[in-house]
């Protein structure tokens, strides 16, 4: 005779589905900050290298570093706040070591609609300048006006990412922004 | 002259930080108003360069290849999974394990008086002749299972002994290694409980016997003895 057994899940079986549950909770949450903060790692990297392949690079490994320990990130001001850091102190990292190395020329390729050909010759040699003049800039300025720079972000939302008072950012973009014109006189 | 005044502050004008005075001095001074534009005009081709960087897009299969990047790692893991949480209870109680014998282990020397004698040392074999120290295995604060112990790593209790009876000492602790019974009732404390009550016996007392008082006039002692003889 033929024995029926009852299989009934286990703890075991009931732990795994609560793990695959928090798992994919997970997973959705990152894809969800992926989205939404994918474009601002590129732009954070692009601010401070002069090449898009460069920057690409940069914003693609701070991103794989978020990943890696969203489990500490997952709150979204947070995840924001250190996906800027990070990708920032990448990109001078590679800088830095570009410029040791020696190897890179950057150029500043800026997105001007249709610019003629002195436009551009022109906007080339500015922007080549103001390259130069942002690499001067201490760290702290230097990522305001980044950030400042990009649309949408304003002087709150900036204290938020870098998490220091509103009036710290006004005075280090006005700071920033004093020592660039400085640089052109 | 008058103009070179306002040059820091025609900067700060151009950021859009213009006060009451300045205002009223580019009024005044085209010279001042043109450099004041030149600033102006400055500032707005850095902050246009700057946006037109800023706002560049990745290329489209930007993200794509990031999530292609992320799916060749490990899941993220939530903090508080129940591995997690298995992991650091079993990390504390081996930490507690390992903390839980030096904290017995501690405990002051027992001074007597002479010379010191240490109770967790391993016994001397040569030095008997002239012992300076004697050392006794005797592992404390375990009631009810002792036993001899090798030399553990911390200094025990030591003992004060009289210069004179060094010798003895050490003679009597060298007899000891070959009576255990004898070491281990010697370096074990007392048992805190005993086995059965003691028998306790009523006390006798024998009959007392009251004799009748004689009246006797007291006499010196000298009297009495010369009474007797």
């Amino acid at each position: 005779m033929q024995e029926v057994a009852l299989i009934r899940p286990g703890r075991m079986t009931e732990t795994e589905l609560a793990l695959e549950t928090e798992k994919s909770a997970l997973r959705r949450e990152f894809e969800e900050r992926l989205l939404e903060c994918g474009t601002l790692a590129f732009r954070v990297a692009r601010g401070v290298l002069h090449n898009a392949a460069d920057a690409e690079d940069v914003a693609q490994e701070a991103l794989l570093r978020a990943y890696r320990r969203f489990d500490r990130l997952r709150d979204r001001s947070r995840f924001r706040a250190w996906l800027v850091r990070t990708t920032f102190r990448l990109a001078l990292d590679q800088t830095r070591s570009a410029q040791r190395r020696g190897q890179r020329e950057t150029l500043w390729a800026v997105a001007t609609p249709k610019p003629t050909s002195e436009d551009l010759a022109a906007s080339s040699e500015f922007g080549q300048r103001l390259m130069h003049a942002m690499q001067s800039l201490p760290e702290k300025l230097r990522l305001v006006l980044l950030l400042a720079s990009m649309d949408g972000h304003s002087s709150e939302e900036i204290a938020e990412l870098l998490q220091v008072p509103v009036g710290t950012v006004k005075s280090r973009l006005h700071s920033a922004r004093k020592q660039l014109a400085e640089k052109f006189r | 002259m008058k103009c070179d005044r306002y040059r820091d502050a025609l900067l700060d004008a151009a950021t859009g930080d213009m006060k009451g005075r300045i205002r009223a001095h580019v009024e005044e001074c085209s010279e001042c108003r043109a450099a004041l534009r030149e600033e102006q005009s400055l500032f707005v081709a850095i902050d246009r360069t700057l946006r037109a960087r800023m706002a560049e897009l990745p290329r489209e299969g930007f993200l794509a290849d990031v999530r292609a990047r992320t799916s060749q790692e490990p899941e993220p893991r939530s903090l508080m999974t129940p591995m997690w949480i298995l992991a650091t209870a079993s990390v504390m109680v081996a930490m507690l394990a390992m903390v839980a014998p030096w904290t017995r282990l501690r405990h002051e020397p027992v001074a007597v008086s002479g010379a010191i004698v240490s109770t967790t040392h391993a016994l001397p074999e040569a030095k008997v002749a002239e012992p300076k120290t004697i050392d006794i295995p005797y592992e404390r604060g375990q009631h009810g299972k002792h036993r001899i112990v090798g030399p553990p790593a911390a200094r025990g209790p030591e003992v004060l002994v009289p210069p004179d009876e060094r010798e003895a000492l050490a003679k009597f602790v060298m007899h000891l290694r070959q009576r255990d019974e004898v070491a281990v009732a010697f370096a074990s404390p007392a048992p805190n409980e005993t086995s059965e009550p003691a028998e306790i016996r009523p006390l006798e007392i024998a009959r007392l016997q009251l004799k009748p008082l004689v009246w006797e006039r007291w006499k010196p002692a000298k009297d009495r003895n010369e009474e007797n003889e």
